[in-house]
Parts: structure tokens; C-alpha cells; sequence
């Protein structure tokens, strides 16, 4: 995991480069949320929880157990302690930062990995407006400040590539996950991360981050395809004669992708040649639609 | 026998590798193109593909193979159509080689062939005997090695005769009766001296069963010239071709003794023609010069005929009978004669004595002509001094007389009456008779008849039967002027008038030179010409080679009598070319109208004698085609496998390179239309320029600033200059602009010597070339700037310069002005300064010093562009030092002088003076 990593000097590069970015990238997310942040709606409402939400007056034919005494003992009237609703609090952010993110093509306006990043942040940035609580994987407790980007930046910049096979421990049932990923890691681990999070009841928003280049596959001639992740190589004599059986076998990758959500999880895909704000406003809409067992 | 051969055919092993070539390419794809590509895994390798992982286009694979067998090809050294195998026997090989004059046109061809006979034989071992038959039978050695005969056939070369060979047969005779020869190989030439046929029969005979080969060139003999006359108008080139053949056309030349050329003239051999002739109608006096005629491209000396001083002008002797004349010169008929024979003939008088005594002495200076004026009968010796002096070609012109009239002389052409007629005279009924007309079958045909020559008085001639045939030329009332008859091989003429005015006006006439230089040209051959040696041996002065060109004598010349000269046929002993001295030489010549030019006959050979031809007449190497065309193809190559490569987007620097390599090999430079057009830009306005350093900021410094001064001058003044240009003086023109302003950089790479050279000639034309050192330099101390400068200036002419002084018309062409600041004010302005002489006729009065033109070098380090320079906007670029207000109006002030100045020079040095002149018209 990122630990290890962070001591070879390729780590170390890759670490400095993450934090080289973020700050651009936390301005930039703010300018996303900012723009997404008119549509939001939190969820500031007062339920069964855990967390001190706010004192309101004793309404007759309220059990009594409610009462605050302490603060009731400080004037005339009795007050109930509210608990802030607390069904979805926690959002866990999961930021693939592996290799085959780091990765802009001609035809994108950005690498994959900002994208990814700028996803998170502005996520986190909205998150923390609305008071909901934001963790990310890897790390162990979520945050509820109100300035929750910043930190999330700063634990990305510290944690650096997290690549989880389980979903967190500290996480609770029926949190809320985003991967943001390309999801062109092993199947397996993959695997395992779904079920972890369906076992959890979680609701899981798959983010996925493609380069134009990996939907057209416009290449043609010979052309030597390098794999940023493992350093395979392969040669293709006719590039374009290729091109027919990479769609298909991109095409099955994300039907399996898809097929293995749980219900109420959402898929939405991201290029990154398009807007970061478009795909944020549809994420938004899937994290606040009120749907299944999930909010 | 044509076709390919190879200096190194193993090399041709290499085509077996093409096979292997062409799997390797097709094994070996074209570099593939690089991608990251992150969802590397979801590629799926098509089956279909699997096999053909790569493919070149089928006609890259065809190319590739092309170059690579080109390249094995040219590696190979293939020589188009080589040297033939002539050799075929085994044994003593004899090489009998042709080295006259006829096979200098293609000798190298014949000494090729010979040499490749040569190694052939010495590759088989086998003791050669180089015979060449222009050297004689004293060269025929021994046996030797075929590199000894190599190194012999290599110092072989034609001479400009044609071999005698019958002398040849019994040398060879005695050799073959001791080693007989294994094989003879024979190169004859084209063209014969009738020895030919027999030697080859004897030497087929010598060969007995050895195999004989005769290697005949195929090029024609050269044409010859057997012969150049002149009559009285023109000189006639004779040339002469063994046989007939394809028709020639060529030209003829006539050079003078410097080799300069007098005159050529194209001709044409039509292909049934053996011989030709030449006309040359040229002008006497450069006839004279002709000391030699050749075929143009002839490259053989019997296509070159030497003219020796007979052939100049011909020498004519005055006799006079008395010597009263010699009181009055002026109206002596020798008088007449010499003006009239000047232009054309070399006229010795000779009048002293007795006549018999002057006929001697004048026949003693062979002169082609004796000239007779009014003697009276010859005696007996006399007559038989002229009879034998006509007889071996001499003219003799008689004139009539007093003496002549009252004699009864029979050395006349025709029988004379006693006595003269006068014509017109106060007694007389008649007029005088004017010229009729000239007879057809004389020398004089064709002149035009004056209509102003009259006669008075002359001898009549007694009328006979062949009067009218012995008529020159005569009166109108048919009575003879001239008559002329035969005697030998000379003649004699008689003029029935005097040679002075007394009878007619015909000696002051133009007909009269005319009819004269005729007439002394039919006087030839030694008469005529004077005697150089006798009997003395001539030495020999300038040979001809084989080639027809000058050679120095050789050991074996011996050199020749002048009597001999007719008859002698050219020889090893006595070749032809000049023999004598400077001051007298005598041409013998190639070829003699009488000797024998023929095609060597061939016909009644036996018939085991083989014939082939010469085979080295084009050996084409072709290995270099072979290589160029294999690197052309290796750019379209790679023109192509950029293309395939994902095209030129990408590559383009990698296409660029190809593209540039192939615009070089094909495309003729475009550069001249480039400046022409550049030329034609700064013809269009008067415009300044300045020098390009190569530094940036110094280049824009420039041009802005000479912008911002053509602005200041089209304000300020009627000149109205175009945009400044850049002018590099390594290839621009630089005389289309009046002032060049240099910026001197130390760090600018130095111009190099033919700039400056250019720079000088541009400054000596009339051009000003502005140096500006920028640095405030003062010029005692030397900056980087100033030293580069002075580098720069040391290798033209510089005059010498002069801080401007204060009368200088540079400080008045415009602005009245004391100094010239630029971005700096220290540094002063150096002009050429005037002449010491000049300066002490100008004095200390006057107002302005007139430098006649312009200084063609102006020199300062005030950094003037840099004052000027300014943007679109207005605003200046650089700031003044020390920068008072008025700083800046003042460099403008300065260039506008300094363009003035050198516009208009000392124009305004003048204008100071118009109101003084005002003043005084005034007055």
C-alpha cells in the first residue's frame, strides 16, 4: 500500500508530483463544487443519530426521555436534545492513484488522475459544506470539518496510492462510498472490495475515469502499446485492424463492471475530455437520490 | 561483345543474400510508434492478425530489394561494354600498334585496347613485342615482359606522320626467324600511306599458323588538308578523306603565328565527298598574318597545315632604267608604282646602274613580280635574266614610255607598232580614251571598269590573231591597255601607258592598285620568295605532334635543306613543322598534295586473319549511377516509411530531412529568382540599409532606427526614403544603396574577405558605408568594438580620415550642425579626409571646403541607430546618454545630414556660395 511505496524514490516522485498538484487541484474542485453546489441539497435534517444536531423546545407529549436536562437547567424552559439524522453520514472517497491513472492522452483535456482528484475534492469540498461526514479509504477516520477539501488533500498527499482490496473498518453499514478509479485493476480485488461493500449495505457510486483515447481506439499502422501499470508491452502490426476487437472487449469489461453492482449502487462514467461539472452534477444526483435502503 | 562486365564480379555474391533481404524485411516490420496505453489488458490480439504481425507494402518490400541489389551491383564495379577479349593464341604475343598522325583522333581508344591486350597476355605470362610503326625498325627490341611493354605503350605517342612500314618488314623477319611470334595482334590506323596492305600480308606471312588479329577503330580518318592557295582574292583550304564516309561537318580555322584566330569558317563533307574546298575571303593584311589552318575538331596533324613567309607578302622589285627621275621623286613612275604595290607587296627599288645590272640585283631578291618602268629594248643578257626569271614563275610588268615607244622591243607580249598614238592632243581629231572594259578570261575579270581613267597616248600593239587573247584589258575604242603572254611558268604584261601621269591618269586610279596586286599575285613559287639558307641545313624550329600541335624537336631530327623542302616527303627524321629560324622558316607540312591518303587496304589478306574492332570506345563505369540511384531510392524510402509511419504530422522534422535531401538532388536552386526579386525590392525607392550583425537586438536596433530616420527625412525634407533593407554583404548587392550603416560588434562574426571586398568595391563605386562602433568610443583608445573594426578596415583600402572639421560640408548639407550625437555624444565623426593639394588650393577663405564627392566612409561609435530607433508608436527604445533635450533632435539632425551628404556630395558645398554670386549679379 502507499506506505511502502513512499520509501522508493519512484514513490517518493510520484508522491511529490500528488502534492505538487493538489493545491491547483483543491482550486479547481472548489470552482466545481462551487458551480454543482447551487443543485445541492444536504441533508441537514434532524433523525435518529449519534451526533448532537440542535436544542428545541419540549413539545407536550414528547416522551421524556428526550430532555435535555442540563440545558433545560439553565432557564425556564425544557429542551429536547436532537440527534442529527444519521443514516448515510459517512461519504468514503476512494482516489485510484495508480499508474495506469497517470495517463493524458492528445485528445483529453486533462490526465485521468486530476481528473479523479478534482472528482474528490470537489466532492469532499461539497460533502464538508453540507456537514456530512467525509473519509477516505485507506485512512481511518472520517472528517467532519466544515473545511473537509483541505484535508482530504492533505491525507491524499500523505496516504498516496491506496489500492484496497476490503472495505475500511472504521466504516459503518449503510455508508456511502465513491471509487473513483478506471477500474482497470485486477478483477479480483475488485471483486472483493463489491462484496465487502455490499455486505455493509453500502451504497456505492463507481466513478469511472476514461481517457477519449481508451473509448475510440484511433490508431492505425504499427504501434507498440506500452501498459503504464506493468510495463507489458504489445505490438500491434495493423493497429486498425485491432480496433473492432478492443471495442467489443472494452464494451464486455464495463458490462461486467456494471453487472456487478448491488442495487442502488450507480455507475457514471467520466471522460476526461469532458467538463469535470457535468459528470459531478450527475454524481450529486445519484448520491442525493433518495432510493432504495440508502438515504 | 558489348554489354556488362565488373572489375570485382565476386562481389556479385552478394546478390545471393537478396533472398535473405527480402525475409529480413519481411521479418523485420518498420519501427513501430510508442503508446502508453493504460487499458492494455482489454486488447485482445485478433486471430486474423496473428500471422501477419507486420506488413510491408509489397512495393516498399520491391524497393528495398532494389536498393539492396544496387547496391551489390555497384559494389561489383560494372563497366559498361570493357575492354574485349582479342586475345586468342598462346606464345611470344606481337603487338603491332599504328602510331601516325591518322590515329591521334582516337588514340587513347588504340592505347586502351593495347593495354588491355598487354595485361591480358601478361596474365597468361606470356613475353610480349610492342611494335609501333611510326617509331621505325631502330625500337623494335626484343621480347619483353607485358609490364615492361606497358610501361613503353604508356610514353607511346602518335607522331605526325604517317609510318612508313615497309622498312619495318625485314627487322621483324630477322626477329621472327629466331622466336617466332605465338601471335600477332595488330592495330592499324585509318588512314594509309599505301604501305600498309603489304606489311599486314607480310606479317600474316610471318605468322605462318599463328593466330593474326587486326583491331580496326571504327571512327572515320581524320580529314587532312593537303594544301592551302590563295589566288588574288581569296585563300582556298584543299581538304582530303581517305574514303568516303558519313558527311562531316565541321570547321576550319586559320590562326595566326601567336595562335590567335584569324577566321573560321564551317564546312560540310557530304557523304560521297573525298574532297573539299574552303573559301576564306578575307582582307589582305590578315591574309598575310595566316601561319596556320586546322580542322577544327580534328585533333590530328594531318587535319593542320603550316604556312611558312612564302606565304606572306610577296616581294616586288622596281626596276628603273635611268636615274634622271631620281630629281623629280615625286612624279617618278617608280613613285606611282611603290604607293600603288605598297598596300600588298614588299617593294624593293632597284635603279642604280646599268638595267642590266638593276634586272640582276632585283632578280637576286626573288621577288614574285618585276616591275619595268619605261625602259627601252632589254639586250641579249638582259632578256634571257627576265626570260629565265619567267620561266620559274616570276611576272614581269613592263610599262610603256618615250623608250619603249621609240625601240623596236620584242620582250613585249604582243608585237608593238613604232612609235606611240596620242589621243586628244591639238592635232588630234580624237578624244582621250577612256577605260572600256577588262577581258573575261583574265586576271582583272571582275573589276569593276572606271569611268574616270583617260588616256592620252599609248603604245598600240600590232593587230593579230591572238591579240584579243593576250588582252588584259583595253580602251574603249578596243584598242589593248594591258596585254599579257606566258613565258615558263611566269608571264609577262605589258601596260601600254607610262607609270606615271604623263600618258593617263590610270596610276592615280584605285583600278590601277587593284590590277596590279592581280597581277603580281599570278607570280609564285620560289621565284618569289627570298632565300633564308640555300643550301644550308634548316634546323628545326616548332614540330607537330601526332596531334597537330606545336612540340619541341626531338632527337632523330635532322633538319632539312630549303632546296629540299619541295621534294621531301615528311619522315621520322624529318617531321613536319617549322624548320629554320625566326627570322626565316620553312613549312613542311603532313600531308603533300601528292602523296598517297588512303584507307588502309585490307582486301587479299589471308583468311585466318581475324578482325575485330577497338573496344574500349565508351567503357562506361557504372558503379557511381549505381550508388546515386540507390541513395535516391533510400530518400524515397524513407519518404515512404514516414508516410506509412503514422504520416508527416508527427515526423515532420524526420520528413523535413528527406524532403530536404531529395530538393537538393532535384531541384535547381531557386535562389537567383529570390534575388532578383530582392534587387527589384530595393530598386523601387531610394532606401538606406544597414548591415546585419546576426545579434538580435543590435539587427532591430537598425532597423528601427533607420525606420525612425526615414520618417524624420520624409518630414523634414523633399526625400522621401522606402523602408531601410538588411543587407548582408557576403552575397547582396550592395551598389543599389547609397549609405549602409555597419554596427560594429566584437562578438559578430568577422566579414569575411570577400565581403570586405565587396565593401570596397562598393565604396569605390560611389557608395558611403556608415560604421557605427556604439561603444562612445574616441578611437585613441581600441575597444573591442574599434579593434574589430580596425580588423575589418585592414584588409581594404581605406583613405585617410579626419575628425569632421568644422568647414565640412557634412556640417551644412541640411542642418547647420558642430556635432554629431547619437546615443552617445563623445565619440567624434570621422570622414576620408581631403587631399593635402586640395587643401592648400582652398585655403583658409573659403567658407566650406568642397571635397570633390563624398566621403565613401564615415566612421563614429555614437551609436546613431541607437538614438534613432523607435517603435510603431512613436516611443524611443533606447535612452541618451548624457540625454540633454535637445540630444535626440540632434541625431536626427546628424542622420539627416549624413543622408544629405551623401545624396547630393558637394552640391551643398556649392550652395554657400549662391549669395555671394546673388550679391554680385546684383551688381
Amino acid at each position: 500500500m502507499a506506505g511502502h511505496d513512499a520509501l522508493t524514490p519512484e514513490g517518493v516522485a510520484a508522491a511529490r508530483g500528488l502534492a505538487a498538484a493538489l493545491p491547483d487541484l483543491l482550486v479547481d474542485a472548489r470552482r466545481v463544487a462551487g458551480t454543482v453546489a447551487a443543485g445541492w441539497h444536504g441533508r441537514r435534517r434532524a433523525g435518529p443519530g449519534e451526533d448532537f444536531w440542535q436544542f428545541r423546545p419540549f413539545l407536550s407529549g414528547e416522551s421524556m426521555r428526550g430532555i435535555d436536562w442540563r440545558r433545560s437547567a439553565r432557564d425556564e424552559t425544557l429542551y429536547v436534545r436532537e440527534r442529527e439524522r444519521e443514516n448515510a453520514h459517512t461519504v468514503w472517497l476512494w482516489v485510484d492513484l495508480s499508474a495506469s491513472m497517470d495517463f493524458r492522452s492528445e485528445l483529453a483535456m486533462t490526465s485521468k488522475q486530476n481528473l479523479a482528484l478534482t472528482f474528490a475534492l470537489a466532492l469532499a469540498e461539497l460533502l464538508s459544506r453540507a456537514g456530512e461526514r467525509v473519509g477516505l479509504v485507506g485512512d481511518a477516520e472520517p472528517t467532519a470539518r466544515r473545511d473537509g477539501a483541505e484535508v482530504i488533500a492533505m491525507k491524499l498527499a500523505r496516504l498516496g496510492s491506496v489500492d484496497p482490496s476490503h472495505a475500511p473498518t472504521t466504516m459503518r453499514r449503510r455508508d456511502d462510498a465513491v471509487l473513483i478509479s478506471d477500474f482497470l485493476g485486477p478483477q479480483a480485488q475488485r471483486d472483493s472490495l463489491f462484496t465487502d461493500l455490499a455486505t455493509l449495505e453500502s451504497r456505492v457510486h463507481l466513478v469511472e475515469i476514461v481517457d477519449p483515447i481508451e473509448e475510440t481506439f484511433p490508431f492505425a499502422g504499427r504501434v507498440d502499446f506500452v501498459d503504464p501499470e506493468s510495463g507489458a508491452h504489445l505490438t500491434a502490426g495493423r493497429a486498425e485492424a485491432w480496433r473492432e476487437t478492443y471495442l467489443a472487449s472494452r464494451a464486455d469489461h464495463r458490462q461486467r463492471l456494471v453487472s456487478a453492482r448491488r442495487p442502488g449502487w450507480s455507475h457514471t462514467l467520466a471522460r476526461t475530455d469532458r467538463p469535470a461539472t457535468e459528470t459531478l452534477i450527475a454524481l450529486c444526483g445519484q448520491l442525493t437520490a433518495p432510493e432504495g435502503g440508502g438515504l | 561483345m558489348s554489354g556488362l562486365s565488373f572489375a570485382a564480379p565476386l562481389a556479385l555474391i552478394g546478390l545471393l543474400a537478396l533472398p535473405a533481404i527480402w525475409w529480413l524485411l519481411k521479418a523485420t516490420p518498420p519501427r513501430p510508434i510508442t503508446r502508453l496505453f493504460p487499458p492494455l489488458a482489454l486488447i485482445v490480439r485478433p486471430k486474423r492478425d496473428e500471422e501477419t504481425p507486420v506488413r510491408t507494402p509489397w512495393w516498399l518490400m520491391a524497393l528495398r530489394l532494389l536498393i539492396a541489389g544496387l547496391i551489390v551491383l555497384a559494389v561489383a564495379g560494372p563497366t559498361l561494354q570493357p575492354a574485349e577479349r582479342i586475345v586468342r593464341g598462346g606464345g611470344p604475343l606481337w603487338l603491332v600498334v599504328d602510331n601516325g598522325a591518322s590515329a591521334a583522333p582516337d588514340w587513347q581508344e588504340r592505347r586502351t585496347t593495347a593495354a588491355a591486350i598487354l595485361s591480358e597476355a601478361g596474365d597468361a605470362g606470356r613475353p610480349v613485342l610492342l611494335i609501333a610503326t611510326a617509331d621505325g625498325p631502330d625500337t623494335i627490341g626484343a621480347q619483353t615482359s607485358a609490364a615492361e611493354a606497358i610501361r613503353r605503350l604508356n610514353a607511346l605517342s602518335p607522331r605526325a606522320i604517317l609510318p612508313d612500314r615497309a622498312t619495318l618488314l625485314p627487322a621483324l623477319d630477322r626477329l621472327a626467324a629466331s622466336t617466332p611470334p605465338g601471335e600477332i595482334v595488330a592495330l592499324p590506323e585509318p588512314g594509309d600511306n599505301g604501305t600498309a596492305h603489304d606489311f599486314l600480308s607480310g606479317l600474316a606471312r610471318l605468322a605462318g599458323s599463328a593466330p593474326v588479329t587486326l583491331a580496326v577503330s571504327s571512327r572515320p580518318a581524320p580529314l587532312a588538308i593537303d594544301g592551302v592557295e590563295q589566288d588574288g582574292a581569296a585563300v582556298t583550304i584543299h581538304l582530303r578523306r581517305p574514303a568516303a564516309g558519313a558527311s562531316v561537318a565541321s570547321s576550319l580555322r586559320l590562326l595566326d603565328r601567336k595562335g590567335r584566330l584569324l577566321d573560321e569558317r564551317p564546312f560540310t563533307l557530304a557523304a560521297s565527298e573525298v574532297k573539299a574546298d574552303v573559301r576564306f575571303d578575307l582582307p589582305l593584311e590578315i591574309r598575310n598574318d595566316i601561319a596556320r589552318a586546322e580542322v577544327a575538331s580534328g585533333n590530328s596533324a594531318l587535319g593542320v597545315h603550316l604556312l611558312d613567309d612564302r606565304w606572306r607578302r610577296r616581294s616586288v622589285a622596281i626596276v628603273t632604267a635611268t636615274s634622271s627621275d631620281a630629281a623629280r621623286p615625286l612624279i617618278a613612275p617608280e613613285y606611282f608604282l611603290e604607293k600603288a604595290l605598297a598596300p600588298f607587296a614588299e617593294v624593293t627599288v632597284s635603279g642604280q646602274g646599268a638595267l642590266s645590272d638593276a634586272l640582276k640585283a632585283a632578280i637576286e631578291t626573288r621577288p614574285a613580280a618585276i616591275l619595268v618602268a619605261d625602259a627601252g629594248r632589254f639586250s641579249a643578257g638582259e632578256a634571257a635574266f627576265a626570260r629565265a626569271f619567267m620561266e620559274k614563275g616570276g611576272v614581269l610588268i613592263r610599262f610603256a614610255g618615250p623608250r619603249l615607244a621609240a625601240s623596236d622591243e620584242t620582250q613585249v607580249p604582243a608585237p608593238l607598232r613604232r612609235g606611240d598614238r596620242a589621243l586628244g592632243g591639238s592635232l588630234s581629231w580624237s578624244k582621250p580614251q577612256s577605260l572600256g572594259s577588262f577581258s573575261e578570261n583574265g586576271p582583272y575579270a571582275g573589276l569593276t571598269v572606271p569611268g574616270d581613267v583617260t588616256v592620252n597616248r599609248q603604245v598600240l600593239a600590232e593587230p593579230g590573231v591572238d591579240l584579243a587573247d593576250r588582252t588584259w584589258a583595253s580602251l574603249s575604242d578596243g584598242t589593248p591597255l594591258v596585254t599579257a603572254s606566258r613565258v615558263g611558268a611566269g608571264w609577262l604584261v605589258l601596260f601600254h601607258v607610262t607609270a606615271d601621269t604623263r600618258w593617263s591618269n590610270l596610276p592615280i586610279s584605285g583600278a590601277f592598285v587593284e590590277m596590279l596586286r592581280r597581277t603580281v599575285a599570278l607570280g609564285s613559287a620560289g621565284a618569289g620568295t627570298r632565300d633564308i639558307g640555300g643550301n644550308a641545313v634548316l634546323p628545326p624550329l616548332s614540330l607537330l605532334d601526332g596531334y597537330g600541335r606545336p612540340a619541341a624537336p626531338t632527337a632523330g631530327v635532322t633538319g632539312l635543306r630549303e632546296t629540299d623542302i619541295a621534294a621531301i616527303r615528311p619522315s621520322r627524321s624529318t617531321p613536319p613543322g617549322l624548320y629554320g629560324s625566326d627570322d626565316g622558316f620553312r613549312a613542311l607540312n603532313p600531308l603533300k598534295p601528292d602523296m598517297t591518303y588512303l584507307p588502309p587496304d585490307l582486301s587479299g589478306l589471308p583468311g585466318s586473319v581475324h578482325r575485330t574492332g577497338l573496344a574500349t570506345e565508351a567503357a562506361i563505369d557504372l558503379s557511381s549511377f549505381g550508388f546515386g540511384l540507390a541513395f535516391l531510392l533510400l530518400l524515397i524510402d524513407g519518404l515512404a516509411v514516414t508516410a506509412l509511419a503514422g504520416g508527416f504530422k508527427r515526423r515532420w522534422p524526420a520528413a523535413a530531412a528527406v524532403m530536404i535531401g531529395l530538393a537538393l538532388l532535384l531541384s535547381p536552386p531557386h535562389a537567383r529568382a529570390a534575388d532578383d526579386a530582392r534587387l527589384l525590392e530595393a530598386l523601387s525607392a531610394t532606401r538606406l540599409a544597414y548591415v546585419e550583425t546576426g545579434i538580435a537586438d543590435i539587427d532591430e536596433t537598425s532597423r528601427a532606427g533607420l525606420s525612425t530616420l526615414s520618417r524624420f527625412i520624409a518630414n523634414h525634407s523633399s526625400l522621401e526614403p522606402g523602408e531601410p533593407m538588411a543587407v548582408d554583404p557576403e552575397h547582396d548587392e550592395l551598389s543599389v544603396f547609397p549609405l549602409i550603416y555597419w554596427p560594429i560588434d566584437s562578438s559578430a562574426p568577422m566579414p569575411s574577405a570577400a565581403a570586405m571586398a565587396r565593401v570596397e568595391a562598393f565604396m569605390k563605386d560611389g557608395g558611403t558605408v556608415l560604421f557605427d562602433s556604439r561603444d562612445d568610443a574616441d578611437f585613441s583608445v581600441a575597444s573591442p568594438n574599434t579593434a574589430r573594426l580596425r580588423d575589418m578596415l585592414a584588409t581594404i583600402d581605406v583613405p585617410p580620415l579626419e575628425p569632421v572639421p568644422s568647414n565640412h560640408v557634412l556640417t551644412k548639407s541640411f542642418y547647420l550642425l558642430g556635432a554629431f550625437p547619437g546615443r552617445t555624444e563623445g565619440s567624434p565623426l570621422w570622414v576620408e579626409a581631403p587631399d593635402d593639394e586640395s587643401e592648400n588650393d582652398t585655403g583658409e577663405a573659403r567658407p566650406v571646403r568642397a571635397t570633390d564627392g563624398v566621403s565613401p566612409i564615415l566612421i563614429t561609435g555614437n551609436d546613431l541607430a541607437g538614438a534613432w530607433a523607435a517603435d510603431e508608436a512613436g516611443s524611443f527604445l533606447h535612452p541618451l546618454v548624457p540625454g540633454s533635450p535637445r540630444q535626440r533632435e540632434f541625431a536626427f539632425r546628424s542622420g539627416l545630414n549624413i543622408v544629405m551628404y551623401v545624396l547630393t556630395g558637394s552640391y551643398k558645398a556649392d550652395q554657400v556660395h549662391v549669395p555671394a554670386l546673388l550679391e554680385r549679379l546684383g551688381e
